[in-house]
């Protein structure tokens, strides 16, 4: 009898399994705008992700406003806020340009002209319209003529950092990343203002896959 | 299919698409021709070949695609579920790579970013690297690239981060002692690549075990550089087959063989019943309405012979064929030639003459200095 019930149960769960099927997504899926804010739900991996670079940035600019030394001179400081001195230590890929390049710009518009901002890296294109200027090539253009670029009171430096472990028991990865940025006055080498975000991720992949 | 297809036309200029030489154009179609579970796959493979004909841009968005799925997390995944059920092959799964691929392909992506002179993201990637072969079961191979350690190391050595730098290269040596490490004035480095990519068979019943075995049909073991006329030996840093073969069992294997116990079992239970049935077919007659419990039987005996019959146990043995078998590389002040002569040389220790070649030093704007070499075109691979 009791061979005969576990024969039963032993059917019962060979015929359920037998009417499961894979999900069938050979249709794909329709391009659809994500907020940059959240995490998506399709991709997600341990590395730096494009809310982080949003929530950095936003609290590094409102921090930064805040800060009297840096948003309160009259006249307004001269800064550089590029990629030139922000280094990546960390074990995530990412292209530096888009912490900068978000910073500057978000700073730039809520600053309202309590900093002025230098475009250090495109000194190169400036100098050579300067001599075209200079030489008769071109005219002098309409605003005005100065005897020199814009020197810089302050630079952003920064540093991209991360620690990774891996619990080899359960393929769990996880990675700590601490992104410092740093304003240094040029003239005196002091840093007059630092910010410091951090995160931690932490993530399973599919057995399958461990 | 044809998303796929299209986001690789869409990511591709036109010009490098209508250009490229036929064994590549033909790899690059086979990304959205194939199942679309073999994508990775046929990005990896497609990108080494196109880093191998010089295409580097073509590799660099190859390997960035390959990287993308192969970092993603697969959590609650309906397709990876899939793999894991009784009546799919593993080879179902979307292809990943084994650990010491999924490792290979950070590798290339960062010696893509140190040709750009973009030494910090070729640093990330070969950490990322080495992170990959930190998933290994058996403890003492666990993290021991050593491949990986010497590059991410070269890179703080050339960005002169010497605090990381020496930091790497101590545990460098751990895996590998006597390792001459790099002078503070060595800036150039070669990298060369002999043999051919391990490959995976399926071994035990009904294909449920994976093994490794080496690449085919190769006999060079050592590499030496001609530069300046100073003859020049390179140093294996690395073997391929050794970090494919010696991670030790994958969580997956006790599924498989969970399947092969089942299939096992539920063998069993079909031979059994169908032994009853048969029995009861020839009596039903006798017994009249009780005729009808064997029947019953019967179609139990159907049931567990059919699911035997679709249980699925086999491992996944796709793998990266065009991978090498082992890397060398050497590191030396920037010579006054930039022309390099690259020579193979056997077991022995002689010269194989057909493979040697003349590379290119490729410096970027800060001086530092790469050249990468293969022995084999990335089309000269075996077949599972």
């Amino acid at each position: 009898m009791k061979g005969i019930r576990s024969l039963a149960v032993c059917s019962a769960v060979l015929l359920s399994a037998c009417t499961s099927t894979g999900v069938n997504n050979t249709a794909g899926r329709a391009t659809v705008y994500e907020d940059v804010r959240t995490s998506s739900p399709i991709v997600q991996g341990v590395g730096i992700e494009s809310q982080d670079i949003v929530a950095m940035t936003d609290r590094m600019m409102r921090d930064m406003l805040s800060n009297q030394l840096l948003a309160g001179r009259t006249p307004a400081p001269r800064v550089i806020v590029d990629s030139q001195y922000f280094t990546n230590e960390s074990s995530s890929r990412i292209n530096k340009n888009m912490i900068t390049d978000r910073l500057r710009i978000e700073l730039q518009r809520a600053a309202q002209g309590r900093m002025v901002f230098i475009g250090r890296e495109y000194s190169g294109m400036v100098e050579a319209e300067r001599e075209l200027k200079r030489t008769g090539v071109t005219d002098a253009g309409t605003i005005r003529s100065t005897r020199a670029t814009a020197g810089a009171d302050f630079r952003l430096v920064g540093r991209i950092t991360s620690a990774d472990a891996v619990d080899s028991s359960t393929a769990t990865a996880s990675r700590y990343q601490q992104i410092s940025f740093e304003m240094i006055d040029l003239e005196y080498g002091t840093i007059v203002w630092s910010g410091l975000y951090e995160f931690k991720k932490t993530a399973q992949d599919d057995i399958i896959y461990r | 299919m044809r998303r796929y297809l299209f986001a690789l036309l869409l990511a591709l200029p036109a010009a490098v698409m209508a250009s490229l030489p036929p064994s590549l154009d033909q790899a690059v179609q086979r990304i959205s021709a194939d199942d679309a579970n073999n994508r990775v796959l046929n990005q990896l493979q497609a990108a080494t070949l196109a880093l191998d004909l010089g295409n580097r841009e073509l590799a660099g968005e190859l390997f960035d695609a390959a990287l993308a799925t192969i970092t993603s997390v697969y959590a609650d995944s309906e397709q990876a579920a899939r793999a894991r059920s009784l009546w799919y092959d593993e080879g179902a799964k979307d292809f990943k790579g084994e650990p010491y691929e999924r490792a290979m392909a950070f590798y290339y992506r960062g010696l893509l970013d140190m040709y750009a002179g973009d030494y910090e993201n070729a640093r990330a990637s070969f950490k990322s690297g080495l992170l990959q072969d930190a998933f290994a079961e058996e403890e003492q191979h666990r993290a021991d690239f050593a491949l990986l350690m010497f590059l991410e190391a070269w890179s703080s050595h050339v960005l002169g981060a010497r605090g990381l730098a020496d930091e790497r290269f101590e545990e460098l040596l751990t895996f590998r002692p006597g390792f001459r490490l790099p002078e503070a004035n060595h800036r150039l480095l070669v990298m060369v690549e002999t043999g051919k990519a391990p490959r995976k068979l399926q071994d035990g019943i009904g294909g449920n075990v994976l093994v490794y075995r080496p690449g085919r049909r190769f006999r060079e073991e050592a590499v030496r550089i001609r530069v300046d006329g100073k003859a020049l030996d390179l140093t294996p840093i690395e073997s391929i087959f050794w970090q494919a073969s010696s991670r030790g069992g994958r969580p997956i294997d006790s599924i498989l063989e969970g399947q092969v116990q089942f299939k096992q079992t539920t063998q069993s239970v079909s031979a059994d019943v169908s032994g009853v049935a048969a029995h009861a077919t020839m009596l039903s007659p006798a017994f009249g309405a009780a005729g009808g419990v064997f029947a019953g039987v019967a179609a139990v005996a159907g049931v567990a012979t059919l699911a035997t019959s679709r249980v699925k146990a086999r491992a996944d043995h796709r793998f990266w064929n065009n991978l090498p078998d082992k890397v060398h590389v050497l590191t030396m002040p920037m010579p006054a030639s930039r022309e390099v002569q690259v020579e193979f040389l056997d077991a022995s220790g002689a010269v194989i003459n057909e493979l040697t070649q003349t590379a290119r030093i490729e410096v970027d704007a800060a001086g530092r200095g790469v050249l990468w070499a293969r022995a084999r075109r990335a089309t000269d691979v075996d077949r599972p």
